[in-house]
Parts: structure tokens; sequence; C-alpha cells
């Protein structure tokens, strides 16, 4: 009776190439590596996207390992640029992204420009790099520079939102200027 | 279940290789059919995809994707909103066309019938593949280029292409097009089409005109000389510039000079070789710096990239303007990289040099980011071309696009992906909003004030009526940008008694207009008296203690310099115009030591008021030196400088009278557009053999009924013609004047082809004129492109072509009298014309021809011994009110439409009397031998819509006495 049930070697391979054959097509009909980050980069680009996931954010990082002139792209010549939605340095969205390259440390510095009712003041940003974090206040409508780490080793997202906010950056226009 | 499972679990090897079989079969399918993707890819642009696996995933998952989303669509041609064009090819032929695959030239046409589907006909037409990049023809979708062979052709094109346009945002290119044409841009017709190809549903493509006749027609344009100019890959750059060699003359006014390139030599050596002074008198004479300009905004305003100096330069030359004029094409856009140009060109750039051009080209940037292109009305048309042709979008199997993958290299980022709606949802909201950066970059750059003052330390001179030297001290004092004080010279005299050198500086893209100067005064000075001096010109003088208005309004442009882009596409090409900060020296004259000065401007392009702020030490010293002579010929090298433009000062205009008595012409003379003149009452002007008057001012001819003015020949040979040229004459009053044994125009650019010619104008009133006995093959009255000509009284006799001729204008015409004219008595080409009160007798061909969608209403006419009384064809319009058709051989013949001009000929009349004709009524379609409605009498039973016309114009009792009227005029037989 135990032998009955015992496997053939076609039964073996029957169900190596079903496995094979089902392991190639969710493969082949799983989103590729730059696919995903081509739609998260237009999602930032046109605001659909705001925040990224830590997931997200080391997907990224991987691309811009195996390719730095993508990271360039993003960067741009002074090597940090505002990746999430803006026009002209004016933020679109409720919070902010912005990507570093590792060799800006001469431009260690951004301006956030904060414009809004005297009612929404002061408003504390969170700002949050790869490895670091601080918190940013300002007490009227104004530019504030925010002070990076120097010698960055690797690039980074930073990221800035609104503290204790829900996300919601509330009546104010954030301007971002760079290496000013 | 069990007994299934028993089977499977006791398989024999050789069953279960069977049943594995489809499975690896599948595997080895997909895998291979990505692998090849993938390495015609490689093939075909050349470069090797990074080591890895992740090109291969990338091609399999798109494979994949297509393939299910084949299964899911449905690809109902029948069910499409936009044109369908369903090609047939042979089997053999197919294989010739595809032949030609990837190949940059001897791609092979190949024979196939065109049926078009809104027409429901069908095409015999020649097909080749086009394009040489990858997108072209790598995939099902080929980019062709259509050739119809038939008499008619396809919407007026007899080429066409049909292009695989692989951008992303599918619509972007139309939306520019359309752009560009509702602000005068020439550009040829662009619209999207589904393609059928030998049964099989390619999806949608888009259909872009070749430049030909059509082009000029539908812009209103007369058929000219059309150039088109590339390079091919390996020529060096400036190859396209230094010779005609890479140009192609696609269209040629006169069949005889089709080999002709003259004209686009003299148009490249200007280009290359004149000095700043001679291409700025070229340019300001024979390029039509609106053209320029609009077209050279759009370029900026979308961030095209595709007339650089290598490629799609198209350059039309307007033979009744005399001018050169851009064709757009390829308008792919909708880019921004942070500068103003994204590439420039010799064109644009030589153009630049000229402040005059410069402004307008940022007036018309300024008028699209706020009108025709501003971020909402761009969005709005985006979203409106996607909706029209989304169903088909969806349908289409084969849409596909480049730039789905980031930028991690060249071979990612133009590699051909599917495409869905999804996608063209999100590329369209990214591309708007990359658009809305650049909106909004443009706007700051021309909204920028860059706009400086600086003086220096004052000079007290004594005596205070101080010499010219002491001024040029000041004013050299000035130029060197330094602070030196004077010597002190003694003596009394104006009170102005201190100078000093002021510098107004401007660094910026736009002009300033100088307004106001505002200085201030120690306490102790009483009564300050000054003024501001430039040169030998005072140009500001102090209406008040503080602030003097200048005099003059001066526009002050900074000079341009050649520099080197360091932002943007590093594929492009590097060089960019950028403006050096420009000093204009200017010395303040005072009675006492100036304290603060002020200085305040119009910003050109917005009006705006603007203060001049001091100029930094930094500013000053990035000035140049000096500037070169304007007699000097610029190279396109980086750190080439324009000479130092010096204000534009708006033109004087200086009137000349003409007249009265004899006025010898000798040769050509031009009157400019800043002399206005006068002809008096009885001046005669004897014309020397070929001589002629140009006017391209203002011009009034004041001759009288019994004392007109008169042109004749000096001697027994011809002379040429009159003409008035170009815009500045608009509002000239011509009356009582008459012309006789004159000509048409010789060796000038624009085309005068009559004795009386009136050229791109409006507002021009013509009245008592009469033209009689021209010599050689020409007409007696020609107006093109113009606007309210308003001719009254003309009478033209005995003339060997046309007795009145219009081009793209509008005109009434009343109390016309033509008599002998050996072609037409009154051609109409794309007009709108009214006739009244007119007579037109003896002409060779017809007596009135509408043609090329012009629109005719004429009333109390007679047209009489002509071959057709009355003309129509290419879908004019001939509203006939009362009019008298006499002994014409044919007496209405409506002529056949040749396809350039959409919709029929119609002719209708209210009362047309038809009398003496040997065919009345003569349709080339043969269909029916009557007008459209109306109603037309063959004889004079009841005469009466004809009584004004007999009494008031022809002067006769009735219709018993026309013949004897008739053979009273001297109609030649």
């Amino acid at each position: 009776m135990k032998g009955l049930f015992k496997p053939t070697p076609g039964f073996w391979l029957l169900c190596a190439t079903t496995l094979v054959v089902l392991i190639f097509f969710i493969w082949g009909f799983s989103s590729p590596r730059l696919d995903e980050i081509w739609e998260l980069d237009e999602g930032l680009k046109t605001g659909r996207v705001v925040q990224l996931s830590d997931s997200e954010k080391r997907r990224f990082y991987n691309v811009f390992e195996d390719y730095p002139r993508y990271l360039k792209e993003l960067s741009g010549e002074r090597g940090i640029d505002l990746m999430s939605a803006n026009t002209d340095g004016l933020s679109l969205t409720d919070a902010l992204l912005i990507i570093r390259k590792d060799k800006s440390g001469t431009c260690g510095n951004f301006v956030l420009d904060v414009s809004g009712e005297e009612s929404e003041f002061p408003i504390v940003f969170a700002v949050r790099g790869r490895t670091w974090q601080k918190d940013v206040t300002l007490k009227e409508s104004g530019r504030k520079t925010v002070w990076m780490p120097k010698g960055v080793l690797m690039p980074e997202f930073i990221e800035v939102v609104r503290k204790n906010s829900n996300g919601d950056i509330g009546n104010v226009d954030v301007k971002v200027r760079f290496c000013e | 279940m069990h007994f299934i499972w028993k089977r499977l679990i006791r398989i024999r090897l050789m069953s279960a290789v069977i049943l594995a079989l489809p499975g690896i079969f599948l595997c080895i399918w997909y895998s291979s059919s990505a692998i090849l993707k993938l390495h015609s890819y490689e093939m075909a642009v050349d470069e090797k995809a990074p080591g890895n696996l992740e090109f291969f995933h990338i091609h399999l998952y798109d494979i994949l994707h297509r393939d299910l989303r084949w299964i899911m669509s449905q690809g109902d041609v029948d069910k499409s909103k936009i044109e369908t064009l369903i090609l047939e090819v042979g089997h053999g032929s197919m294989i010739d066309l595809y032949g030609g695959a990837g190949k940059s030239e001897d791609r092979p046409y190949v024979p196939a019938k065109l049926f078009a589907k809104s027409e429901n006909k069908t095409y015999k037409v020649e097909l080749r593949l086009r394009g040489s990049r990858h997108w072209h023809y790598l995939s099902r979708k080929k980019t062709m280029k259509i050739r119809v062979i038939d008499d008619k052709p396809y919407r007026g094109h007899q080429v066409f292409n049909l292009i695989n346009q692989v951008t992303p945002f599918v619509v972007g290119q139309k939306v520019v097009t359309d752009t560009a044409a509702e602000n005068g841009v020439m550009v040829t017709p662009y619209e999207f089409v589904r393609v059928v190809l030998n049964g099989e549903d390619l999806g949608v493509f888009h259909f872009q005109a070749q430049p030909d006749d059509t082009l000029f027609r539908k812009n209103r344009t007369m058929y000219s000389d059309f150039f088109s100019g590339n390079l091919d890959g390996k020529a060096e750059t400036m190859a396209l510039w230094n010779d005609t060699t890479h140009w192609k003359k696609v269209t040629s006014r006169l069949h005889s000079n089709k080999h002709d390139i003259q004209r686009l030599k003299e148009f490249l050596h200007h280009i290359t070789q004149s000095s700043y002074r001679d291409f700025a008198r070229y340019a300001h004479s024979h390029i039509n710096f609106d053209a320029f300009a609009t077209f050279e905004a759009i370029d900026v305003v979308f961030g095209i990239e595709q007339h650089g100096f290598r490629e799609n330069q198209k350059l039309y030359f307007d033979p009744y303007v005399g001018s050169w004029v851009p064709v757009a094409w390829d308008l792919r856009g909708f880019k921004h990289d942070g500068v103003i140009n994204r590439v420039e060109n010799p064109i644009t750039i030589r153009l630049k040099m000229i402040p005059e051009y410069r402004a307008r080209r940022n007036r018309a940037v300024w008028d699209l980011l706020h009108g025709d292109a501003s971020a909402n009305t761009i969005r709005k048309k985006a979203q409106k071309a996607v909706k029209r042709i989304a169903s088909d979008l969806a349908n289409d199997r084969l849409f596909s696009a480049y730039k789905q993958l980031p930028k991690v290299n060249e071979f990612a980022f133009k590699m051909l992906r599917p495409m869905d709606m999804d996608r063209l949802e999100l590329v369209l909201e990214a591309e708007m909003q990359q658009y809305e950066r650049r909106i909004a970059f443009l706007t700051n750059q021309l909204q920028k004030s860059e706009f400086y003052v600086q003086w220096g330390d004052p000079i007290t001179v004594v005596p205070p009526n101080h010499t010219v030297s002491d001024v040029a001290t000041a004013q050299a004092v000035a130029s060197e940008g330094l602070a030196v004080s004077g010597p002190e010279p003694e003596g009394e005299g104006t009170g102005m008694t201190v100078l000093t050198p002021l510098n107004v500086i401007v660094a910026g893209e736009t002009g300033v207009v100088l307004e106001e100067i505002s200085v201030s005064f120690d306490k102790d000075c009483q009564m300050p008296l000054w003024r501001v001096v430039q040169g030998d010109r005072m140009i500001a003088n102090a209406e008040n203690a503080t602030s003097a208005t200048f005099t003059s309004r001066e526009t002050l442009y900074a000079a341009v310099q050649l520099a080197e882009r360091t932002k943007g596409d590093a594929d492009l090409n590097r060089i960019m115009v950028a403006p050096v900060p420009t000093r204009y020296a200017l010395t303040l004259e005072s009675s006492c030591r100036p304290g603060n000065i002020e200085v305040f401007a119009t910003h050109e392009i917005t009006q705006n008021r603007i203060r001049a702020q001091k100029a930094g030490l930094d500013l000053l010293a990035s000035m140049p030196k000096s500037y070169p002579p304007e007699t000097a010929a610029p190279t396109f090298d980086i750190g080439v400088l324009t000479p130092h433009p010096g204000a534009v000062i708006p033109p004087q205009i200086e009137t000349v009278q003409l007249g009265p008595g004899v006025v010898e012409i000798a040769k050509i003379r031009v009157f400019d557009e800043y002399t206005h003149v006068t002809v008096m009452a009885g001046t005669t002007f004897k014309m020397g053999a070929g001589a002629s008057l140009i006017f391209k001012g203002k011009v009034i001819i004041e001759g009288r009924a019994g004392n007109p003015v008169v042109f004749k020949p000096s001697g027994k040979k011809p002379w040429g013609g009159v003409a008035l040229q170009g815009k500045g004459t608009a509002g000239s009053v011509l009356s009582h004047f008459e012309l006789e044994h004159g000509s048409n125009i010789t060796g000038q650019p624009v085309v005068y082809s009559s004795m009386l010619n009136i050229h791109d104008t409006s507002n021009i009133t013509v009245s008592g004129c009469r033209i009689r006995n021209n010599h050689g093959l020409g007409d007696a009255f020609h107006g093109a492109y113009v606007t309210n000509l308003q001719v009254a009284d003309i009478a033209v006799t005995n003339v060997t072509m046309d007795a009145i001729d219009i081009e793209f204008s509008t005109a009434n015409l009343t109390r016309a009298y033509v008599l002998n004219a050996g072609d037409d008595g009154l051609d109409l080409m794309d007009s709108k014309v009214s006739l009244s009160d007119s007579v037109i007798l003896g002409c060779k061909q017809h007596g009135i021809s509408a043609g090329e969608s012009s629109h005719l209403a004429a009333t109390d006419f007679l047209v009489a011994f002509a071959t057709n009384g009355v003309f129509g064809k290419d879908a004019s319009h001939i509203d006939i009110g009362t009019g008298l058709l006499m002994k014409n051989r044919t007496g209405v013949r409506v002529g056949k439409a040749t396809g350039l001009y959409g919709g029929d000929v119609e002719i209708t009349a209210n009362t047309l009397y038809i009398v003496g004709a040997d065919t009345l009524v003569e349709r080339s379609d043969r269909k029916r031998n009557r007008l459209d409605d109306g109603t037309v009498r063959y004889g004079f039973v009841d005469d009466r819509p004809l009584r004004h016309f007999f009494a008031d114009v022809v002067n006769i009792a009735g219709p018993e006495e026309i013949d004897t009227w008739l053979s009273a005029q001297e109609v030649a037989k």
C-alpha cells in the first residue's frame, strides 16, 4: 500500500516543470524594479505620491547604487533637488521630499521660504534624513536655513513634514531654495 | 480527486514529459521573444544592455502584458472616432517595403492602395518606410511616407507621413502645432488617424503633411520658393549654413526657376558673412521679424529642441512681401531644463543680435504665456485632444512609447514600452506640471528688471559756461566707469557748473524705456538747475528742483554675447545668446553737486515702472571693456560679443512733396517706410526705361478730375510700375491719376507683376484711376495681402494680361471699367470682394474669375465678349444680385474643385441675364446645366432689375440701346 503512493520520476518531473513555469510567469508578470521606480518618480512629480515608504526608499537607493547617473539626473548640478511636486521650488504637496547626492557636502543647506496666515505660526517642521533628524521652527512668515550634516557618505532622501498636523501642511506656502 | 492524485503520482516519465511540454514551450517562447526583442533593440541603438537580468525582465514583462492586453482589447476599427486609412500592399511589395527598415536612404517606394474612410474613396499611392530612429521601424507599427499618385491629392496633400510618434505625451505635438497655427506660424497640418495595413489594425498614427502647395494656400500666402535644410550625421555642423549643398528647393514659384537657389545663397551669405550692420539692414527688409519671433517664441515656451544648427530648417520666401518666413516642422516639446532657448541656430542667433528682434521675440513669448499657451489653456487643450482619441488609444494594441523607465541610462530611457490610458494620464499630469514649471521660469526671466545706475564723482567746471570738451571729459570718465575728480576751471555763464558722469546699465533679457530721473542736492543748494545730456543731446531737463522726465522715449537694451550653456541637456548644442551688462553713458549737468540720483524706467514687456538699482562692483566688473564695430562680421563661437546696441529711438517721419509739374524719374526710386510722400495735382512723372516708384511709407496722390497726376514714359521704351509695399503704406489715398505705357517692376526681391501694385497693407483708397496700354506680360492692377482696399472709378484698357488681379485681400470695387484684357477682367484668389456698377468688355479668358475660396458679391455689372462671362472654381462663392452677361462664349462656367480647397463652388444669382452666349451655363462636373438657385433670364423680357445699370452705369435708355452702346466701345476682335 505504501509503495502504491511512491511518486514516480515522471511525477517529480511534472512537479518541477509546473513549479518552474509558475515561477517564470509570476516573475514575468511582476513589476520590474525600474518600472516601479519610474511610476514612483512620476507619481512624486505629479503629487500623486506624497511620501515614500521605507521599502520604496530602499528600492531607490538600490537603483542609485546600480545606476549613479539616475541619481545625478534627480539631484541636478547642485547635487540636491526637490523631488516632490513643485512649481519652481514652490511645493504642491503637504510633504516635501528632497534628494541629496552623497558628494553634496559643499552645499550643506537648503532654505525653507514659508508664507501663511499669522494664525498658522509658529510652525514646526520635522526634517528627516537617512540617519539624522531635526526640528525646524518658524515663528513667522519668512526664510529659514536648514543645515544638514556634512560629508554624507550615501545618497539620501530628506523628508520635510509639518509636525503634529496629521500630514496636512495647512494654509501655508512652502518654497524650497537650495545653496543660497 | 483521489483518483487523479493517484494517477499523477504514478505518472510515467514519457507522459509527464508530454504534459510538461506546453508549459516548457510557453516559457521558451516568451523567453526567446524577450531575448529577441532585447537583441533587436540593442542592434538598433548599437548599445548593449547592462549585463544582468533587469532588461530581460522588463522585456518579458512588456510582452506578457501586451499579449494580455491583446486578448482583452476589442480593436474595433469601425468604432474609431478619427479618420481611418486602409492601406493595401501586395505581398511582394511588403518584402521590398520592409527591406527599407532602419536605412537612412535608398528606402524603396512600393505601390499601394489607400482607402480613406471619411471620403469613401480609394487613392493610388506609393509608400515607403521613413525615419531611421529605432521606434520608426522596430515595432509592427512603422512610420511611413505616402505619395499620392492620383491627380487629386488626399485632402489637398500629395505627400504626407504616417508617423509612429512614441513620445509618452502622445498629444503634445498636436497641442503645440495647433497653438502655433493659432498664432500665425506657418505649420503643416497635423492630425491623428487610424491605420489598417493589409487587414491588420496598426492603431493610431500621427498624420503630418509635407509642406507643399496646400500649406501656402491654407496659410493664405502665395505659392512660392520654399527650401528645406537638414544635415546627415557625418557632416560638419556649419555645413548647412556655409553653402546650399544640404538644402533642397521643395517648391518654386515658377517652374522655370525651380533650380534657382540664388535667393537662398544670398540669405545664407548674410547669415554667415554679413557684418552686424549689413545683416541688420538685410533683416529689416527681408526677414519677417514677427513670423520668426512668433516661431521662436513657440520653441521657447514649449521647450522645443528640434530646430538647431543641423536639422528641420524650413524657409519660405513670400514673393509679395519680399521676406523670409519660417515654416514650423517637428514641434515636439514640453521640456524644461532651466534655459530660455533649449537650442539655437544661426538664424535665431543672428536675429537676436538685433535688439528690436529680441524685443519682438520677448513680446511674443510674454503674449503666449498669458494667452494661448498659458498653463490652464494648454492643460485644457491637452485634455481635449486626449479625449478625442481616447477610445482609439484604448483599443490600440500597438500603443507604445519611450521614456517609461527612469533615466538610468539612454538605453533605458529610449526603450519602447507598451503604453496604456492609466500611464497616459500619469504622463499628462507630469508633463503639465513640468510645463507649469517652465511657464513660471519664463515669466520670471522676462519679468526681471535688471536695470542699474551708477555715477562718478562730480567734476566742477568754472567758468560755468563749460565747453564741449568738458562734457567730453565727463563722458569719458563715465564710459570708463571710474570716479575721477576733474579740473576746476574759472569763469561764469549758464550756472551749470558741475558735470557728473552718470551710467545707466541694462543687463537683462528685456529692454527698458527711460522715463524719469530724480536728483537730490544739498540743502544749501538754492533752486538747483540741472539736466541730463547724452553726447551733444539733452535728453532730460529738470522740471523742478528734484525730477526730470526723459524727453525722448528711448529703449535701452543690453548687448548680447554668445556664451556656453551650462544648464540643460548636454546632448543639445551648447551655445546660447546671453545678455551682458551694457552701459549707457550720460552726463548730469547741474548747478550744485548732486547727492542721490534715482532713475526710473518702464519695463518694455510688463510695462511696469521700475527703479534702477545701484550697480555693484561685480556688475561693473562684468561689463565689456570694448565692443566690436558695426562693420565686423560675427562668428558662431563662444565669446562673440555684439556691438553696443545704442539707444533704439522711435524713427521720425519725414515728409516729401513731389510736383506739381514734371518730375523725371530715371531709375527705380524707393521711399522708405518713414518717408511720407504727397504727390501734388498736375504732376507728370516722366519715367525712364524700366524706372519705377516704390513707396514703403504712406503716399497721398492729390490728383483732381481735371488736373490728374500722370505717369508716362520719358522716351519710347516702357517704364516699370508703381508699388505701395508694406504696412507703412496703410491709409494711403490715391486720387485721379493715370498710368500708361508702363510694364512691371523688375530687379526687386518682391514680385511686382503689374503697372500698379499694392501689397501687404491695409485701408487703401484708389479713385479716378486710369491704366492703359501696358507692355510685356504683366497685369495692370495687382493687390495682394491688402485689407480694406477701396477702389472706385477705375478704368483699365488694353492690357496684356489681367486687368485687375486681387489676391488674399478684402476689397470693394465700384464703377470699374475694363476694356480689352489679354487674360481676365477681374481675377480673384482667396479674396473677399464686392463689385458693383461695373463693365468688363473684351477679355480673352474670363470676364470675372473667382478662385481659391474667394467670395465675390457682384451686382449691376455687365460682362461682354469674354470666353467665359463668370467663372468660379476651387470652393469659391459668387453671389450675383443683378448681372448682365452678353455675347460671351459661355455665360457662367462652374469649374472643377482641385481638392486643395474643401467644398463646392457656389454661384447664385437673384437675377442674371445671359444673352447671346454659345453656352449658357457649363458645369465641369456635368451633373447639372444650371445655376444652384435664383432666376436666370435669357433675354430682356423683364428688364426692371437692370434699370439702374442702364440709366446710371452705361447711360442708355434701356436694353434696346445696349447693342449700339457695345458696338461703340472699342472692343478688340
